[in-house]
């Protein structure tokens, strides 16, 4: 599989006056095209430093982060490489810069240089693709956190990144627009193809990837399908990570002595597991 | 509710007024502005009035709507009346009590002030109740663009006040959010003298402006990961392009103040 | 007694106008001595404007809140002390840290409350105990601490008032997994060593689930369940009607009875969940 983005040994240190605090440390990681990837990870394991690596916004003290081929580190390359490589951060509203929805969309486009026929159409079509076209003449302080955020990927995807990167995106709204951004940002990965970096320390969003990154001081603890991370307890004890609530769930029902198949991360997957256990035992 | 915080005061609508462009609008409020000042009798300051009532109705804004924007202005409106009225000496008097005097002057010039600050204030708000903040900024940066020649960052102007129109909402929001938060730890934002509450608005100001600080970092970041490079090379969506409608309201400006310079000639004075 | 009674209380924003909106709208209900109330509610639903009645920074348009059968509203200075019998901890509390150091920032309210130094000083060192703040980082600036320090710094400043009643709006908002237990395991433990009172705001049902004693579900302006968490997390499927989300376990189990298993609704923590499903399995197998 082509590889999007790679990361060489890759370090990075945050200094201060008294101190050098190594947040990331030799990090060896490719993203490949059109996969959703989770990078998973307590609070200062080092995941936002690796998030904020991806598209030049911080630059490795060691090694080397290759955007299709191009280094972050090479000025010349910055602007080409965010505009393959977009971002949505943690806070909505620290994020849009227009007065009116549409107008925020198109600031990516606008910069870009694109003919203002052409950014009208992107724009559309991105704010339809988010499901925010009808909200398209608000003002953003009107809407709420999913919608904001919603409104934050239809301005990176109007830019047609070939992927996005979601610094925490979720973890500052309710979890109700959590599952609507949830829902666009699989939608986007599934139809558009576009490749999907997941930053979450919600462990029911990891286990929708496709893959799983654990990050832990600084270093990348495991790597894996969310089926293969989270069967390793030792693991998310060790990493300060837990189950998602339905593998919580399966996890008693297996202590309990029902027996079920291994792929019990999300409630559907938990759902149909227990269905079929109750069919085998004859009870619908 | 603080939500419901409509700032440069937007009213959505597709009047002829809303379809002007930016541009004509702000260069017309602005002749209107400096016409009005120039209207010395009656049959001009009819003139204009009659024109702003006719604005207000192109712009279907509602006069419920005007009027409160008006109310900010109502003191100001009447201390200059005030003044002017019993300020103005020269004129034959009309009535006289102890210091007192009133002369036709006097009564004249307080209710041409009171009628031009009326109207100057209706005016404005019709343009910023028809012109999204947006477009505002926008017509602004392209009024001013040839100030470019001069080095004057005329783009950069621009885009701080979008963002400061963005960021007023959220920021009055986080006021509202800190100052309950202090009042709940028994902060008295209220009672006591100049220095005392200044004092006690520490509280609030500073995680105000750390919060300041900590967005405008955020915000950059995120302007400079959507490519943002300042003016250099930038396409708009929005393209301003004048037309007919706008050709007939500069006409219709360019008539109004030859018709107010006229009547200024044909008529006398009186004020 | 109750410590708290809330009587049909309403609140309108912008009343008298055309563009009245009720926020809360004719709310009732009973908090005893020593009891967790969990309010859940989305984003909206009237929840934060319904607990800052609690402690008289909002005025209702209609209605009494009692605390200790005394109405709050009587007068100012009734109103002024219900800020310090009630302490209320908003949403990303962090936000409002402002001193030089921790100490003196936990020292606000109990300043405001003109207690003598002895006892500021007692209740801060207490409350930093509380939330498990070394007496290391008092003499430190708040804003050089780790983000979960400094949530634990601003809770600290509200217990430090030794309200009889705690509110805490979102305490876990934006943390990871380690975090939330910390500031859960910390309220469980002030609770139970206080004896305080706590309302407890929160979008997470797993933690309402955990910890609270009764349940009060705002949707809309309007009180829609309220009783133990039992009568309320019972009720799974018209909390989904409501948008809310609830509990991953219930909503396996809406669905297995939805797919015509004859399985109960009403479970909401993994243990109910294993013993109803093996019940389900173990009854059948013997027939």
């Amino acid at each position: 599989m082509d590889t999007i983005i790679q990361l060489r040994n890759v370090s990075f240190a945050y200094e201060t006056e008294e101190e050098k605090n190594l947040a990331v440390q030799g990090v060896d990681l490719d993203v490949r095209r059109g996969e959703f990837l989770a990078v998973v990870g307590h609070n200062g394991s080092g995941k936002s430093t690796l998030a904020k690596l991806f598209n030049a916004i911080l630059l490795p003290t060691e090694g080397h982060v290759l955007v299709e081929g191009m280094d972050t580190s090479d000025e010349e390359k910055v602007y080409e490489i965010r505009r393959r490589v977009g971002m949505v951060f943690q806070n909505p509203d620290n994020q849009i810069v227009a007065t009116i929805v549409e107008d925020d969309v198109a600031f990516g486009p606008e910069n870009l240089g694109v003919p203002p026929a052409e950014i009208r159409a992107r724009v559309d079509e991105a704010l339809r693709a988010v499901g925010m076209y009808e909200y398209r003449l608000y003002e953003p302080h009107k809407l709420s956190g999913g919608q904001k955020q919603r409104v934050a990927v239809a301005g990176i995807i109007a830019m047609r990144t070939d992927c996005v990167i979601f610094d925490e995106s979720t973890a500052m709204i309710d979890p109700k627009g959590r599952r609507e951004v949830l829902e666009t940002v699989r939608k986007l990965n599934r139809e558009l193809g576009i490749t999907v970096v997941f930053i979450t320390h919600f462990m029911e969003e990891a286990a929708l990837a496709d893959r799983v990154v654990v990050m832990d001081s600084g270093t990348i603890a495991a790597e894996g399908t969310p089926a293969q991370i989270f069967a390793d307890t030792a693991l998310l004890q060790r990493t300060g990570l837990e189950l998602p609530p339905a593998a919580q769930l399966a996890r008693t029902l297996r202590e309990h002595g029902v027996e079920l198949p291994d792929e019990t991360l999300t409630p559907e997957q938990c759902a149909d597991a227990l269905f079929r256990a109750a069919q085998k035992a004859g009870v619908v | 509710m603080i939500r419901d915080i409509t700032i440069g005061q937007y009213l959505s609508g597709t009047s002829f007024m809303h379809k002007l462009d930016a541009r004509v609008k702000i260069v017309c409020t602005f002749a209107y502005i400096i016409t009005i000042f120039l209207c010395k009798n009656f049959w001009s300051l009819g003139l204009m009035v009659a024109f702003a009532a006719l604005m207000t109705l192109l712009s279907r804004v509602p006069v419920r709507m005007l009027l409160r924007s008006l109310r900010p202005v109502a003191f100001i409106l009447l201390f200059t009346a005030v003044l002017n009225l019993f300020y103005t000496k020269t004129g034959s008097v009309l009535f006289q009590w102890k210091f007192l005097i009133l002369t036709d002057k006097g009564l004249y010039t307080a209710v041409f002030m009171a009628v031009r600050i009326l109207s100057l204030v209706s005016v404005s708000a019709l343009l910023t109740y028809t012109t999204t903040p947006t477009a505002l900024t926008d017509g602004i940066e392209k009024l001013l663009s040839p100030l470019k020649l001069i080095k004057v960052p005329v783009h950069s102007l621009a885009m701080m006040m979008t963002l400061a129109l963005r960021f007023i909402p959220t920021l009055i929001e986080e006021i509202d959010r800190i100052m309950s938060a202090q009042k709940a730890r028994g902060a008295d934002l209220e009672t006591g003298g100049f220095i005392q509450r200044a004092k006690a608005l520490l509280p609030v100001l500073i995680p105000l402006f750390v919060s300041a600080f900590r967005r405008a970092y955020e915000l950059a970041f995120a302007m400079e990961c959507r490519c943002y490079r300042g003016g250099e090379g930038r396409t708009r969506m929005k393209q301003m392009k004048l037309g007919v409608r706008d050709a007939v309201t500069a006409v219709c400006f360019v008539l109004l103040i030859a018709g107010v310079v006229l009547l200024g000639r044909f008529f006398p004075a009186v004020i | 007694m109750a410590v708290l009674e809330v009587r049909n209380l309403s609140h309108c924003y912008g009343a008298k106008t055309q563009m009245q909106v009720f926020a809360v709208k004719n709310v009732s209900l009973r908090v005893e001595a020593g009891e967790l109330l969990g309010v859940i509610g989305h984003t909206g639903s009237g929840k934060s404007t319904l607990i800052q009645h609690f402690n008289g920074l909002l005025t209702p348009t209609s209605g009494e809140v009692l605390l200790d059968g005394e109405n709050i509203f009587k007068d100012k200075a009734t109103t002024h002390a219900a800020r310090f019998r009630v302490g209320m901890c908003f949403q990303y509390p962090e936000y409002q840290l402002f001193e030089e150091t921790v100490y003196k920032d936990i020292s606000f309210g109990p300043r405001n409350m003109k207690l003598s130094d002895d006892e500021i000083d007692r209740r801060v060192r207490k409350a930093a105990q509380f939330v498990g703040l070394p007496d290391a980082l008092l003499e430190k600036s708040p804003f050089d601490l780790s983000g979960g320090e400094k949530r634990r710094a601003a809770i600290a400043g509200v217990m430090a008032m030794e309200p009889e009643i705690l509110v805490l709006d979102e305490p876990t908002a934006g943390l990871d997994p380690r975090g939330r237990d910390t500031i859960l395991r910390l309220v469980e433990h002030y609770r139970t060593e206080t004896g305080s009172t706590v309302i407890l705001v929160s979008h997470s049902m797993e933690d309402i689930a955990r910890m609270a004693t009764k349940a009060l579900v705002m949707n809309r302006g309007e009180a829609a369940l309220y009783g133990t968490v039992d009568e309320v997390f019972s009720q799974g499927d018209k909390l989904v009607s409501m948008g809310l989300d609830v509990p991953a376990v219930t909503r396996i189990f809406l669905s297995l009875h939805d797919r015509g298993v004859p399985v109960r609704t009403d479970v909401y923590t993994n243990e109910q969940a294993a013993a109803e499903f093996r019940r389900l399995l173990g009854k059948e197998a013997r027939a």
